[in-house]
């Protein structure tokens, strides 16, 4: 039967990724968020969410550099271009910012 | 322990399941009528649609305001923000997606876009045809405004262009099209008023007034008039993302050597970098 594979997952989601015990506790990536991850910076735990490695500090150095270092203000560039134009026609920061994307 | 099964609801659409497969569709109904064998078949586009958002079939009059609304504007033009921003996108060859989310995004605002159109509709909701009504909220739009909220407040009155002196020539027409679908309706007091409105406020109307009196016109709420106005404006940003994606960065206009910047700490020369050396 074809439609096997949707029977196997009706009613119900499998991850591996995560979950949120609402009022209780959170799990990202099999690591619990309030107490494994609790003191890793943005950047490591970003990393870690993408790849699902622990990175390593000197990767992190460079990750953040990168993320600097490329973080032109420039209105001219289209994706700010873009940006700006949600700016100057009043719509919220988040619609803003989704459209540069 | 059996957990409760978790369903959707809604009183727009129903779907009988195959009988082989009850993962596909076997008909679709929109408000009761069948979407492949009663509506496909008979109903134009813009009937359809009208269906889709109220429950209710379309009168001739209401059905020929909402078509003129979507030609009028189905492109808004290369001057609208919405339009640039796709054609940004099209030349910056974003997925044809990332055009239309970056018109949404541009579109969806309260200088020209769908959340003026928002306001303006609640606000006919409230005012209907009190000039004086209209005219207290037009002067200090932001004073029911109780919370903080993801919306920016008004600079401007909406409905009006804070940056124009004269109404455009493409207003004007499209007021006078659009007030000829049915008399003594909203947008026909709308037409009326416009020379004493635009006195009083010392600015001229915009299109997002003419379109909203015509969505109140056809009945629609604020959050229904939102929603037609981002959708109705796509086919404008999406041609000319297409147009632009073929013609290339070469001929798009780019703005670096215009950019005057005003804060500027200087040339600085090459970072220090650790562990790096020329």
């Amino acid at each position: 039967m074809t439609s096997k594979n949707l029977f196997d997952h009706e009613d119900k989601i499998i991850t591996r990724m995560g979950k949120g015990f609402l009022g209780e506790r959170a799990v990202y990536r099999g690591k619990d968020l309030h107490h494994d991850l609790k003191d890793w910076s943005w950047m490591a735990l970003y990393v870690y969410g993408i790849t699902g490695k622990v990175p390593e500090e000197h990767h992190l150095k460079v990750l953040n550099f990168i993320w600097l270092s490329t973080s032109y203000p420039d209105k001219s560039i289209w994706p700010n271009h873009v940006t700006a134009l949600a700016g100057t026609a009043r719509s919220t920061t988040s619609l803003a910012l989704s459209t540069g994307i | 322990m059996t957990q409760e099964k978790q369903v959707y609801h809604s009183k727009i659409w129903y779907e009988e399941a195959e009988v082989d497969n009850p993962f596909a569709a076997k008909s679709h109904y929109c408000h009761g009528y069948n979407v492949t064998t009663d509506i496909l078949p008979k109903a134009p586009w813009i009937d359809y649609l009208y269906l889709l958002f109220t429950g209710l079939r379309a009168s001739s009059m209401q059905a020929q305001l909402l078509e003129k609304i979507a030609v009028a504007i189905a492109n808004p033009g290369m001057r609208d923000l919405s339009i640039r921003a796709a054609m940004n996108g099209g030349v910056g060859g974003s997925t044809a997606a990332a055009s239309l989310i970056a018109a949404l995004g541009t579109g969806a605002g309260q200088l020209g876009g769908a959340r003026e159109v928002y306001t303006l509709v609640e606000s006919w909701h409230k005012y209907q045809t009190n000039f004086d009504l209209w005219i207290t909220f037009l002067k200090d739009p932001n004073k029911n405004r109780t919370r903080t909220d993801v919306w920016p407040e008004y600079e401007h009155p909406p409905g009006f262009d804070p940056n124009g002196d004269q109404c455009p020539t493409t207003v004007l027409d499209t007021l006078s099209v659009l007030a000829a679908v049915e008399a003594n309706g909203p947008v026909v007091w709308l037409q009326q008023q416009r020379p004493a409105l635009e006195q009083v406020i010392s600015l001229p109307l915009s299109l997002s007034a003419v379109i909203s009196a015509a969505f109140y016109q056809l009945g629609f709420d604020a959050k229904q008039s939102e929603m037609l106005y981002l959708l109705l404006r796509l086919p404008g940003a999406a041609i000319h993302a297409l147009e632009q994606e073929t013609y290339g960065w070469k001929k798009f206009p780019f703005f670096g050597s215009h950019t005057e910047l005003t804060d500027d700490p200087g040339n600085k020369g090459l970072p220090e970098i650790e562990g790096y050396s020329q």
